[in-house]
């Protein structure tokens, strides 16, 4: 179905992957594109399900809400980092380079 | 309508568009929580009112709420703007993307004039809209998603809890 809020989701969706797969200087910024990628997945979920007959809208409340705990533990992450080595950025975790 | 309709498609693109190319993260999380609002918009012009209000909750008052926070903590110095100091290869593909997003909103502008709008509010009974009893359908037959998606919530707390701790040796060890 290509409606436009379709294309406009399927759209932000692939924006936020390329976004997600550049190196940033802050790791905030990753996890901030990760989010963004959660979002529109939802949004396209959402839209699916009030445009059609099937009504269930488990399915786009289950992945937001699994979308939440990995926004949560990847925030966990981030304040453990940026406690040891004073700031978050992507140059700083380089325990396992050779 | 249309035009609420077309502003909604395209600040959502604009803000869709600053996050994803990796400025300063206080601009990253400001525009993260207008591309939440924008989308939630389009969702109630697609004809509900029950999603938007949860991704309002979850995503504005719960997520963003603490990403601002974590923002606070790690603090960034050198502000950066669409290509000024950081990556202008991905400041272009973004560019790109902007005009892809541009042909979206062009194509939202003629779907409002010949009418192929997205209405979706029908009645399963006589007063009661189709939304509230698809979710209530999460206590009546998917009750199996709703007692994982607590499991899944009680042990990322309890992770979380243990990872901020830091009282050890190590990569993740406090100040």
């Amino acid at each position: 179905l290509t409606s436009p809020t379709n294309l406009l989701f399927t759209f932000s969706f692939i924006i936020f992957t390329i976004g997600f797969t550049f190196r940033h200087t802050h790791l905030l910024s990753a996890l901030l594109c990760l989010e963004g990628m959660m979002l529109s997945v939802f949004l396209l979920m959402a839209t699916w399900s009030l445009s059609s007959n099937i009504s269930s809208f488990i399915l786009p409340l289950t992945v937001l809400t699994l979308s939440a705990c990995e926004a949560g533990i990847g925030l966990a992450l981030l304040i453990a980092s940026a406690r040891t080595h004073n700031t978050a950025n992507l140059k700083n975790l380089n325990l396992l380079q050779c | 309508m249309g035009i609420t309709f077309f502003l909604l498609c395209f600040l959502m693109m604009v803000s869709v568009v600053l996050v994803a190319s990796g400025v300063t993260i206080h601009y990253g999380v400001v525009s993260l929580l207008f591309a939440a609002m924008f989308g939630s918009g389009l969702l109630v012009a697609g004809g509900g009112s029950f999603m938007p209000l949860v991704v309002l909750l979850i995503y504005l008052g719960g997520l963003l709420v603490v990403f601002a926070f974590c923002v606070g903590f790690t603090d960034d110095k050198y502000c950066e703007f669409w290509g000024v100091g950081g990556s202008k290869v991905l400041a272009y593909v973004c560019g790109a993307g902007l005009g892809i997003g541009g042909y979206c909103v062009y194509d939202s502008a003629w779907a409002e004039v010949l009418g192929c709008f997205v209405d979706g509010v029908e009645a399963w009974g006589d007063d009661v809209s189709n939304e509230f009893l698809g979710v209530g359908l999460f206590y009546l037959s998917g009750w199996g998603l709703l007692v994982l998606s607590g499991w899944a919530l009680l042990v990322v707390l309890f992770t979380i809890m243990i990872m901020i701790r830091g009282r050890h040796r190590g990569a993740l060890r406090s100040l």
